[in-house]
């Protein structure tokens, strides 16, 4: 992963005077009052010295928040969440850290030396804290940066949110929930109430960003919820492949992390977002691990645009989340590509939507799902044309593939059809492993781990293929970590 | 009607008829018990909104405003034969000797009925004072996850129905029909339940029809099967209602080991039709076959929920729904396979199609999995589009007139689902009458 | 170098080998003949290790140890080979990338230096085109939508590349046509030395006229009733197994 390389170096060169966010001389307050309300949220506001408008546009978010209620119709099972128990923002600050690699979970680092992630970047991951600016990286301040100035020169504007805000507000204002409107659900607009930070990209038109973007999110405190805000516009005939990667620390607490992304794709742009999410997923009896509560939306606004969403999602206690299309522009094109796959106890809860809005769009859904431990895996999507979409296209297969007997699979499409042109189909199947492959692997001295990452990668290949490059080596380790210990 | 009357929601309505109705039922009756235990479920739960998951796609007081007064306009025909003679599909299906059991507006016409004596069937009424055992046992346990509102309905309001006892060894394969025909407007209430002992076989064709445009029907029925072990069941449906019938249709069935069950299903027409359908596989190496064909026009709305559940290994299950939709009608499935953790090398295909002919027509399908056993073959397939354009400009191409090769596609679209109709009688009229009302098709009409 | 002694195995309670026995020296080539049902499947599997079976005695070993201690891919490293009577389908998973894991298995386990990719690409194509394997077999998902003759000839590509101690072949020619047969036979013929050793099951007498075989056994519930060279196979052929059951 050349780009977290990149933003290692970075961040190691950025010492604590470089560092320009407001926050910075203020180590007397680490955290923001514990619970969620009005102060709060002025609070956070005040720390990030945001404009007025934008803590208005957080307190009518939090308004609407109040009369919302948490949904409970996905086929996810947790203990409720006290949001007063919480804390909705924390800075750096000097909390022990494992001064070097001898001092981090060996389990841990076990799993990074499978993935191959070189020492510099272990280190990185796991925590080690070198110095206050290497902190910051890790916790709800964002400090992607590091290939700014090469991409200001095309007059790209790839930085964090915050200092969008800051920066450029008239595209913050005329974008930010344009796609997901504040109280769009529940966690949506809890986290335009207390967002702390997250990505902003801006293509300018007819430019074809030269390289993948990329950020690698942590979850590193206790307590702190995780809100990150991304927004990502791609103007007229541009283009930009943005990468999305996760892993989280070995922890006890359940951590809540409920995201926004929002896309938007004018006439003839292109966007293509890859995750590979690896956050902590509760230990193998399912105590702890994150709750992933995330809402992923892309508007293809204009003509011919079209937005494709690549997940592989491997980690989490909890997990729901519907990264969407919305096919608005005529002939614009939204495409959804998924490995889901869960482990011990984890719940997986994940689609997509795909909405025909325009004449002549077309969508497509490969999902696959895995489901080993104890574990319950659902693919739970939408696909709808409206009056209007005149030849609405789709094709969804949706496989399931289940290792061991005491998990489950579940699909739950909804198809709904109002305009006589549309074509959509809709394939599903469940099936295992066969003790077959597995001994036919065996004799050619494959053993069960090896042939099991073997034949998911099989699974899940038309998938990974849709990754980039160096995503893609990483998450067909992972694909085989994440199933270890699954057959016993 | 006064117009005090209209503006109670039609709810309401319901609820202060049922509140009338327990107050006149039987309190020493076997089934009073459960009537009281469903009108307090139903007066706690009232309709079902569609915020309920199963009913997402179906709003029912949009179109249900007010429930229709009883009229005895028109009187039953007296003469069974010229009954029979005059309803095309009996008079092509029925042999001699076949049993038929005829109802007018939710009530059992002894009259238009043929009940000859059999050793191997035993059949007797709702209505009686005295219910058979078995039925009351049948009839008083839970059948389903998804027993609704409608069902409680059902279940308190009841009025008559047919008690069908198939006989242990039952060799020979008995035909019963089971006619029913909307006479009068009103709001009809009925329940069959159908007890096939273990190693018996049968044939239950259904038949429902309103007998003319104009009547303002509302209905609740339901069938309640218990099938045992090593048996073999057939089950057709035919129902063509007028375009203003209103009506909730329940099936709930519990299959026995080594049974085959077969059902097929034809429905046109109604304002308001919802098919529900559960299924349990109780016993291994059963194999059942659910499918239908609904042919919407007009205004109609049908609704098919269909729940199939494996509860035991080695069972084998299919679902094949076709879906014609024109005019302003809506069309929804609702399907769901469950295999439970023990139901290893369950065998399950469910495929849903829908070929929409009109802009103002909408289908909506949510086929779910519900998967908790690994070693078992799921599918589904659901596919939604028009008649291919390409194929009609080459049956063009090749001097066929357009209504014609529109016939052609139309046809080949439902055909296949006629497989799934394994008695060949029955497979032959089924088919002619699928092929008339098909034929409409092409002309813009479904009716019948 | 590979004896199976005294082996007795069950499957749900029922005796399918009883008191089995063989001996197979370096360079060897046995041919197990045997009417349906007689065990000789289940020697094969028993011997690569497949579950399902329950041994109650016996052993089978491999140059002294004891193979009924490891786990398949321990005994195929060691050095033994099953080529399967019906090869499994692995979706998704090209035949390149399998024999890449399975080579760089059996070089880990033997200490042996993993090949670089170029050099194994160039090492898989050599061995296939012998077979007459094109690219396009090696580049498509294992054995799915392959022909039988294809399945075959992708079993004896394997051999060729694991470089066996033993090679046990379940019925290599079950529906394999003559042509096909003859190439599979080629492919093995070319892979006899003085180091590896055979064991041929057949039902039929048609493959050992392409693989000559040393020894003739015929198996009959579950053990071997009458040991002899080629001819056998031949009296076999004219006068039915019924001979030779008392």
């Amino acid at each position: 992963m050349p780009a977290v390389k990149e933003t290692v170096k970075q961040v190691d060169e950025i010492s604590v005077d470089k560092y320009k966010f407001g926050w910075s001389t203020d180590f007397d307050v680490e955290k923001s009052p514990i619970g969620l309300s009005e102060d709060t949220i002025r609070f956070i506001s005040k720390k990030k010295n945001e404009p007025e408008w934008m803590l208005e546009w957080r307190l009518d978010a939090f308004h609407r928040y109040n009369t919302m209620t948490e949904p409970e119709w996905a086929k996810v099972n947790y203990p409720k969440i006290n949001y007063d128990n919480m804390y909705f923002y924390s800075a750096p600050k000097n909390v022990e850290g494992p001064k070097s690699l001898d001092e981090v979970d060996p389990e841990l680092l076990k799993t990074y030396e499978k993935l191959g992630i070189p020492l510099k970047e272990q280190e990185m991951l796991a925590g080690v804290k070198k110095n206050i600016a290497v902190d910051a990286v890790f916790d709800s301040v964002s400090v992607v940066t590091t290939f700014k100035d090469k991409l200001a020169e095309d007059g790209i504007i790839f930085c964090s949110i915050s200092e969008a805000i800051q920066n450029h507000p008239d595209l913050v204002k005329k974008y930010l929930s344009s796609v997901v409107p504040k109280s769009d659900n529940y966690y949506s607009a809890l986290n335009s109430a207390v967002f702390t930070d997250g990505s902003f990209v801006y293509i300018p038109p007819d430019t074809r960003c030269p390289m993948e973007l990329s950020t690698y999110f942590r979850i590193n405190d206790q307590n702190t919820g995780q809100f990150e805000r991304t927004l990502i516009i791609a103007d007229k005939g541009s283009y930009v492949s943005y990468l999305e990667g996760c892993t989280a620390p070995q922890r006890d607490e359940n951590q809540l992390h409920a995201a926004v992304v929002e896309l938007i794709a004018l006439e003839n742009a292109e966007i293509k977002y890859s995750t590979v999410q690896n956050w902590y997923p509760g230990d193998e009896n399912g105590v702890g691990g994150i709750y992933n509560f995330v809402t992923k939306r892309g508007d293809c606004r204009g003509k011919n645009s079209k937005i494709s969403w690549t997940q592989v999602e491997t980690g989490s206690a909890v997990t729901w989340k519907y990264p969407s299309c919305i096919l608005r522009g005529d002939n614009s094109v939204g495409e959804f590509y998924s490995i889901a796959i869960s482990n011990s106890y984890q719940q997986i809860d994940s689609g997509t939507k795909m909405i025909h809005l325009g004449k002549n769009t077309t969508s497509k859904i490969i999902s696959k799902g895995i489901s080993a431990g104890h574990s319950s895996n659902a693919y739970r999507g939408l696909v709808s044309s409206h009056r209007k979409a005149e030849n609405a296209r789709n094709f969804t297969q949706c496989d399931s593939l289940l290792i061991g007997n005491n998990c489950s699979a579940h699909t739950v499409p909804y198809i709904e059809t109002k305009n006589p042109t549309t074509i959509f189909e809709h394939e599903a199947t469940t099936s295992k492993i066969s003790d077959d492959q597995i001994f036919y692997c065996g004799q050619r001295g494959i053993n069960v781990e090896v042939a099991i990452a073997l034949i998911v990668n099989g699974f899940c290949k038309e998938v990974l293929q849709e990754l980039p490059m160096e995503f893609a080596v990483e998450a067909q380790k992972l694909v085989g970590i994440s199933l270890e210990g699954s057959v016993g | 009607m006064s117009t005090t009357d209209i503006q109670i929601s039609a709810e309401e309505q319901i609820l202060s008829y049922c509140k009338k109705n327990i107050a006149t039922q039987d309190k020493k009756h076997c089934f009073y018990n459960s009537r009281l235990g469903a009108y307090e479920l139903f007066k706690r739960d009232g309709l079902p909104g569609v915020k309920n998951e199963n009913w997402k796609y179906t709003n029912i007081l949009q179109k249900l405003e007010t429930i229709p007064v009883r009229s005895q306009i028109h009187s039953a025909p007296l003469n069974v034969n010229n009954f029979i003679n005059n309803f095309d599909i009996m008079r092509k299906l029925r042999d001699t000797n076949d049993t038929v059991l005829v109802f007018m507006d939710g009530k059992m016409q002894e009259q238009l009925s043929l009940l000859y004596e059999k050793r191997n069937i035993e059949i007797s009424s709702l209505k009686d004072d005295v219910i058979p055992e078995w039925a009351n046992k049948i009839n008083n346990k839970k059948h389903s996850e998804n027993e609704d509102e409608l069902f409680n309905l059902n279940t308190l309001l009841m009025e008559d129905g047919a008690l069908i006892n198939v006989k242990k060894n039952n060799i020979r394969i008995e035909n019963v029909y089971i006619v029913h025909v909307g006479n009068n407007n009103g709001f009809y209430n009925y329940r069959h339940i159908i007890n096939i002992e273990d190693h018996a076989q049968v044939n239950i064709i259904e038949l429902k029809i309103s007998n003319k445009s104009d009547i303002d029907a509302l209905y609740t029925s339901s069938i309640i099967w218990s099938i045992g072990n090593h048996c073999v069941v057939n089950n057709v449906k035919y129902q063509a209602h007028n375009q203003i019938t209103i009506g909730f249709n329940q099936q709930y069935a519990d299959i026995g080991s080594n049974t085959e069950f077969n059902s097929f299903t034809i429905s046109s027409g109604s304002k308001l039709l919802r098919e529900s359908r559960n299924i349990n596989c109780n016993g291994s190496n059963s194999n059942i076959s659910i499918s239908g064909v609904n042919l919407l026009d007009g205004n109609s709305h049908i609704d098919t929920f269909l729940s199939v559940r494996h509860k035991a290994p080695n069972t084998i299950s299919r679902e094949k729904y076709k879906s014609i939709i024109n005019d302003n009608a809506k069309g929804v499935f609702q399907g769901n396979i469950i295999v439970d953790q023990i139901a290893q090398k369950t065998i399950a295909k469910q495929s849903i199609d829908a070929l929409i002919l009109s802009s103002h027509a909408e289908h909506d399908a949510k086929p779910e999995l519900e998967i908790y056993a690994d070693d078992v073959q799921c599918g589904h397939g659901a596919t939604t589009g028009q008649i291919s354009q390409d194929s009609l400009f080459y049956l063009k191409s090749r001097g066929i007139p357009e209504d014609e090769a529109r016939r052609l596609l139309i046809h080949a679209f439902v055909t296949d689902t006629l497989d799934e109709i394994k008695d060949k009688k029955i497979l032959e009229t089924f088919g002619d009458v699928m092929n008339n009302m098909l034929n409409r098709v092409s002309k813009g009409n479904f009716n019948v | 170098m590979f004896k199976v002694s005294n082996l007795t195995v069950s499957v749900e309670d029922k005796e399918i080998l009883k008191d089995f026995s063989i001996d197979v020296s370096p360079g060897e080539v046995h041919a197990i003949m045997g009417p349906n049902g007689s065990g000789k499947s289940t020697l094969a599997h028993v011997c690569a290790g497949k579950e399902d079976y329950t041994v109650l005695n016996g052993e089978v070993l491999l140059n002294d140890e004891n193979l009924l201690d490891l786990d398949p891919d321990e005994r195929s490293t060691r050095g033994l080979f099953l080529a399967f009577q019906y090869p499994i389908e692995i979706p998704g998973v090209t035949t390149m990338t399998f024999l890449k894991s399975s080579l760089e298995a059996h070089y880990k386990a033997n200490c042996k230096e993993v090949l670089s990719t170029p050099d194994f690409m160039k090492l898989v194509r050599e061995k296939a085109a012998e077979l007459n394997i094109d690219d396009d077999m090696i580049r498509r998902p294992l054995n799915v939508g392959f022909s039988g003759g294809e399945k075959k000839r992708n079993e004896i590509l394997q051999m060729a590349l694991l470089d066996p101690k033993i090679c046990i072949l379940d019925e290599t020619d079950s529906g394999l046509d003559i042509d096909a047969l003859k190439l599979v036979a080629e492919g093995v013929n070319k892979l006899r030395s003085e180091s590896r050793s055979f064991i041929v099951i057949t039902h039929y007498q048609r493959l050992l006229d392409y693989i000559k075989p040393d020894y003739v056994h015929i198996m009959y519930k579950g053990k071997i009733i009458e040991t002899g060279d080629s001819t056998l196979a031949l009296d076999l052929e004219k006068s039915g197994y019924n001979n030779y059951i008392k």
